[in-house]
C-alpha cells in the first residue's frame, strides 16, 4: 500500500500537541515571571505592615494631605495635556486626511519626533526655549516662567500628540463618503457637516486618544522631573519615596494609586474599540477629498504652524548640544559630543546593546506568544493572550519598580538577574509586550488559515509549516515588531529609573541625570545621539524592507 | 480502495451542520457533494480531510479507519478554493513541498515535481511565483501540487468557483481527465450543478446536512426523488395533486395518467422540455388545454409560459428547441407529455 509505505520512511517527530505544550508553558511560565510577579510584589510591598498585612500603608498615605495635592497635580496636569493633545491633534489629522494640504509625508513624519526621543526631551527642548535662559526671556525680553505646572503640561502634551495623532488619523481615514454626500445634497453648510457627520463618526477615536494621552502624561516622570520645579505629581512622588527615602512601601502604595486611571482608561480603550469596529460596513464608499482652496490654505497654515513647534524641540535641542555654554557661550562646539562628564558614551553604548537585544529576543517572545494562542492551540491560549495584552495598562515606572520588589529579594532564585543587563532587557520586553503581542497577532491573522491546513495536508507538522510557510510571510511585520522594541528600549525612562546600577547605566537615564546636575549642553547631545540611533535604525529597517519589496509594513507607532 | 463515511455527525454550539451522515465513495470515481451554501457539503469535505474533527462517526479508507489520524498524516491531497499557493515559494516548490515533508531525496523530488508540472501543462512556469500566474494557472497548480505525494485520495473544495466562466470550463475537462488518468479517488465539493452533472460519476444531493439522494448525474436528473433535488439539478414544473380512487393523480379538474404510485405524494415533476405543444398526440398521453401567457427567447432555446385552464393559479413552463415558432400570448393550446415523464416527488 503506498499510503503506508509512504507514512512509514517519514522521520519520528515529536508531536505537534507536545510542541504546542511545551511553547505555551514557556511562554506562560515568563509572563508569570516577568510580568505577574513584579504587579503581585507592589501590591504584596503595598499592603504589607509590620507584623502582618493591611492597609496601614494606605491609610499612612492617604492620610497624608500632601497625597491629595499630588493627586490633583497629577489629574489637573494630566487632564489638561490630554485635552490639548487630542484637540490640536485632532485638527492636525484632519489636515492630513481630509484635504489637499501639500507635504503630507513631511508633516505626518515631523509631529512623530516624540516617539523617537527620551520623553523628557519636550521638557529640555521648552526650557532652551522659554526657561529662565531660553530664547524668550534672554534674548527676546518675554518674562516667561515655564516651571511647574504648565511646563509639565505642554511638555506632555507634546509628549502624547503623536499617540493621539496615530489613533485619530485612522479614526478619520476610515469614512463612509454616502453620508457626506447625503449632508451635501441636503444642504448642509461645512460646519453642520463637522459637526454632525464626522465628529460623531469619529467620538470612539476621540475618546480613545483622550484615555491614551491621559495616561501617558499621568504616568511619565522624565518631563515632570525635569520641568515641574516645585510642582510635584504622583509620578515623581514614587521617584523621591524609592529613591530618594527608600520607602518602597510608600512607592508601592502610589504606584498601585497610579495603577487605577491607567487601568481604567486601557478598560475604556478596550471597550471603544470594540464598538469602533462596526462603524464602516462592507458597503461603505471611501470618501475622496474636494478640491477646496480656501480650507486647504487655513489647515496648510495650521499644520505647518504645529510641525514647526515640533520642530522646534529637536532643533533646539540638537542647536544647544552644539554651543559651548548656553546661554552665556553661544560659540559653535563639537565638545560636549566628547561625552567626558560621567560614564562617556558607555550608557549610550549600552543602550545599544540593551536595545538589540530587546529587540531580538522581544521579537521572538511576541511570536511565540502569538504562535501559541493563535496557531498551537492549546487550553492555556486563552490565559497567554489575556496575560499578553495586560502590561499595556500598566505604567512603566510601576512595573519597574516591581522588577525591584520582585528581583531584588534574596528569595527570588532568580535574584542574581538583579542589578544586571539581562534584567532591563526582560523588563523592557515584557513592559512593551502588549504592543508587539498585538502587532504580531493582528498580521497573523491576515495570513490566511488556507496556507496552514494545505501545508497540513500536503504532511508538515506544525513546526514545518511555522519555519516554511509563517515565518517567511510573518518576517516583515516581525522587523517591525524588532524596530519598535528597539525604539522603546532607546527612549523609555520611567521603566528602568529604578533598575539602574553604576554598572548598568542606559542613554535615556543619562539624560536625565546629566540634566539634573545643569549639564544641560551634555543632555543635550546625548539626547540627539539617541533620536540619531534610533532614527538610523529606522532608515537601515526602511532600506531592508524596500529592498525585498515589502510593503506596508509600519514601523512607527 | 472505497472511502466510507459512516454515521458522521457534527455540531456547532446549537447548528447540527453534519447529521448521522453515511456513504460510500468507490474507488477510483469522482464524487460531488452539491448543495446548496450551508447544507454542510464542505464541513463534510473538512471531516474526511481531518481538518475537522466529527463529533462521532468514522472515516474508513477500505479497511483502516483514518478518524484519529492526524490530517498530515492521512496522505490524502486538497485543492482549496481560494489560491492556497504558498505565496513565498515557486511553482516548482509549491509542488515539491509534499515530497519534502515525506523525505524524498532533492533529485526524486525535481524529477517528480516537473512531471506534475508537464501533466498540468505548465512546465514553463516552474519557476514563477504565484502572483505573477494568473487564478487559473494557480489552480492548477495547486492541482500538481496535491497530486505530486501520490495521495490515497484527492478532495477539492470548490476548485473553480473563484476562476471566470471560461477558464472555468476548460479547467472542468482537465481535471477529469487528470482524475480518470490517475484513478485517484476524488472528492469534489461544488454548489454548482452544472459542474457536478458534467463531472462526477457519483452526485450526492446534501441538504441541512442529511443526504438527500445519491446517484449518477442520469439518475439525478431522470429519477429525481425528491422536490429538492429535482429543483436543484435543472429546472422543473412542479405541480400540485392529489391521489385519485383509480391510481391516478389530480391536478385542478383534470386527471393524469401515471406510470408509478402516488403513495401519499402530493407533488409531480414536469421537465419543460418533456412537454409539447399542439399536435394530435398519442394514446395514453397527458393532454391538457392552456392558455399561452408570454413567451421568452433565450438564443438556443425558448421558454413558453402556460396557464393550464384545468388548474387555475397553476403556471407549467414549456421549453422548445431551435428556433421553431412559438405560440403568440393568449392563444389556446395544448400541452401533452407521457405518463412516465411525470416524477413522483416526496
Amino acid at each position: 500500500m503506498a499510503a503506508a509505505s509512504v507514512r512509514s520512511r517519514r522521520r519520528p517527530r515529536l508531536g505537534d500537541r507536545a510542541v504546542s505544550f511545551i511553547l505555551s508553558g514557556l511562554v506562560i511560565a515568563a509572563l508569570a515571571v516577568f510580568f505577574l510577579l513584579p504587579v503581585l510584589a507592589i501590591l504584596w510591598r503595598s499592603f504589607d505592615v509590620q507584623g502582618g498585612a493591611g492597609l496601614g500603608n494606605y491609610a499612612t498615605t492617604l492620610s497624608d494631605p500632601r497625597i491629595w495635592e499630588l493627586i490633583g497635580n497629577s489629574l489637573g496636569m494630566a487632564g489638561l495635556s490630554a485635552i490639548g493633545a487630542v484637540t490640536l491633534s485632532y485638527f492636525y489629522a484632519y489636515a492630513l486626511q481630509r484635504t489637499n494640504v501639500v507635504g503630507k509625508s513631511i508633516l505626518r513624519m515631523v509631529v512623530m519626533a516624540p516617539l523617537f526621543a527620551p520623553s523628557l526631551i519636550q521638557a529640555q527642548g521648552l526650557i532652551f526655549l522659554l526657561g529662565r535662559n531660553g530664547i524668550f526671556n534672554r534674548f527676546l525680553g518675554f518674562e516667561i516662567d515655564i516651571y511647574g505646572f504648565w511646563g509639565v503640561a505642554i511638555a506632555n502634551t507634546l509628549y502624547t500628540f503623536p499617540y493621539a495623532f496615530l489613533i485619530l488619523s485612522a479614526a478619520l481615514a476610515v469614512a463612509d463618503a454616502r453620508l457626506y454626500e447625503g449632508a451635501i445634497v441636503m444642504g448642509a453648510k461645512p460646519w453642520k457637516i463637522f459637526r454632525t457627520v464626522t465628529l460623531p463618526s469619529t467620538r470612539y477615536g476621540i475618546a480613545a486618544a483622550i484615555f491614551v494621552a491621559f495616561s501617558l502624561s499621568i504616568t511619565d516622570f522624565g518631563n515632570a522631573i525635569v520641568i515641574g520645579g516645585d510642582f510635584s505629581v504622583l509620578a515623581t512622588e514614587i521617584y523621591n519615596k524609592v529613591i530618594g527615602q527608600a520607602q518602597f512601601h510608600l512607592g508601592a502604595v502610589i504606584g498601585v494609586v497610579l495603577l487605577v486611571p491607567a487601568a481604567l482608561s486601557k478598560l475604556i480603550v478596550g471597550y471603544i474599540s470594540k464598538r469602533q469596529h462596526s462603524q464602516v460596513t462592507d458597503k461603505s464608499v471611501a470618501l475622496q477629498v474636494r478640491p477646496n482652496r480656501r480650507r486647504d490654505l487655513a489647515y496648510g497654515a495650521y499644520a505647518t504652524l504645529i510641525a514647526i513647534l515640533f520642530l522646534s524641540i529637536p532643533l533646539i535641542v540638537f542647536f544647544a548640544s552644539l554651543v559651548k555654554l548656553w546661554p552665556y557661550n553661544m560659540t559653535l562646539t563639537l565638545e560636549h559630543y566628547a561625552f567626558d562628564v560621567q560614564n562617556g558614551t558607555e550608557p549610550l553604548w549600552n543602550s545599544i546593546g540593551v536595545a538589540l537585544a530587546t529587540a531580538t529576543l522581544g521579537v521572538v517572545a511576541v511570536f511565540i506568544a502569538s504562535i501559541v494562542t493563535m496557531k498551537f492551540r492549546t487550553p492555556l491560549s486563552g490565559p497567554i493572550s489575556f496575560l499578553s495584552t495586560l502590561p499595556a495598562s500598566i505604567p512603566g515606572m510601576v512595573l519597574g519598580l516591581g522588577y525591584v520588589l520582585a528581583f531584588n529579594s534574596l528569595a527570588n532564585p532568580l535574584n542574581f538577574l538583579y542589578g544586571t543587563f539581562p534584567l532591563i532587557v526582560l523588563l523592557y520586553i515584557y513592559y512593551n509586550h502588549a504592543q508587539g503581542f498585538l502587532i504580531t497577532t493582528t498580521s497573523l491573522k491576515q495570513v490566511s488559515a488556507t496556507f496552514d491546513e494545505a501545508s497540513t495536508m500536503l504532511g508538515a507538522g506544525a513546526m514545518r509549516t511555522l519555519f516554511k510557510v509563517t515565518l517567511p510571510l510573518l518576517w516583515p511585520t516581525l522587523l517591525g515588531v524588532g524596530v519598535f522594541f528597539f525604539m522603546r528600549a532607546m527612549v523609555s525612562l520611567s521603566a528602568v529609573i529604578f533598575l539602574i546600577t553604576p554598572q548598568t547605566q542606559v542613554a535615556a537615564v543619562s539624560v536625565l541625570q546629566l540634566a539634573d546636575r545643569g549639564a544641560t549642553n551634555q543632555a543635550a547631545a546625548f539626547s540627539v545621539c539617541i533620536m540619531a540611533i534610533v532614527l538610523l535604525m529606522l532608515l537601515i529597517v526602511r532600506g531592508i524592507l524596500w529592498l525585498v519589496g515589502a510593503r506596508g509594513v509600519t514601523l512607527i507607532r | 480502495m472505497d472511502l466510507d463515511v459512516r454515521n458522521i455527525t457534527k455540531t456547532y454550539g446549537p447548528v447540527t451542520a453534519l447529521n448521522d451522515l453515511s456513504l460510500t465513495i468507490p474507488a477510483g470515481s469522482l464524487t460531488c457533494f452539491l448543495g446548496p451554501s450551508g447544507c454542510g457539503k464542505t464541513t463534510l469535505l473538512r471531516v474526511i480531510a481531518g481538518l475537522e474533527t466529527a463529533d462521532s462517526g468514522h472515516i474508513m479508507l477500505g479497511s483502516e479507519d483514518l478518524s484519529d489520524t492526524p490530517p498530515s498524516e492521512r496522505n490524502f491531497g486538497v485543492v482549496f478554493q481560494s489560491y492556497s499557493l504558498f505565496p513565498n515559494l515557486t511553482a516548482i516548490r509549491n509542488v515539491q513541498y509534499g515530497l519534502e515533508c515525506r523525505g524524498w531525496s532533492r533529485a526524486r523530488r525535481r524529477e517528480r515535481a516537473r512531471e506534475m508540472l508537464d501533466l498540468v501543462h505548465l512546465g514553463d512556469q516552474a519557476d514563477k511565483l504565484p502572483e505573477q500566474m494568473s487564478g487559473g494557472q494557480q489552480q492548477r497548480i495547486a492541482i500538481a501540487r496535491a497530486l505530486a505525494p501520490e495521495p490515497s485520495l484527492l478532495l477539492l473544495d470548490e476548485p473553480l468557483s473563484a476562476l471566470d466562466a471560461k477558464v472555468r470550463a476548460g479547467l472542468r475537462g482537465e481535471i477529469r481527465n487528470i482524475q480518470q488518468q490517475f484513478g485517484i479517488t476524488t472528492v469534489m465539493v461544488t454548489h454548482d450543478q452544472n459542474e457536478a452533472l458534467e463531472m462526477a460519476d457519483q452526485i450526492v444531493v446534501l441538504r441541512d446536512g442529511e443526504i438527500e439522494q445519491v446517484g449518477t448525474a442520469r439518475d439525478l436528473y431522470a429519477h429525481p426523488k425528491t422536490q429538492f433535488v429535482a429543483d436543484f439539478i435543472g429546472a422543473i414544473n412542479l405541480l400540485p395533486v392529489s391521489a385519485t380512487p383509480d391510481g391516478g393523480a389530480r391536478y385542478g379538474e383534470a386527471t393524469l395518467s401515471l406510470t408509478g404510485a402516488l403513495d401519499g405524494a402530493t407533488t409531480l415533476g414536469l421537465r419543460p422540455e418533456a412537454i409539447t405543444l399542439g399536435g394530435s398526440g398519442e394514446p395514453g398521453e397527458n393532454a391538457l388545454t392552456c392558455t399561452v401567457a408570454g413567451t421568452r427567447f433565450m438564443g438556443n432555446l425558448q421558454h413558453v409560459d402556460l396557464r393550464p385552464d384545468c388548474a387555475p393559479g397553476q403556471s407549467l413552463t414549456v421549453e422548445m428547441n431551435g428556433l421553431v415558432q412559438a405560440p403568440g400570448a393568449g392563444e389556446k393550446i395544448v400541452a401533452r407529455f407521457p405518463s412516465r415523464a411525470l416524477q413522483v416527488l416526496r
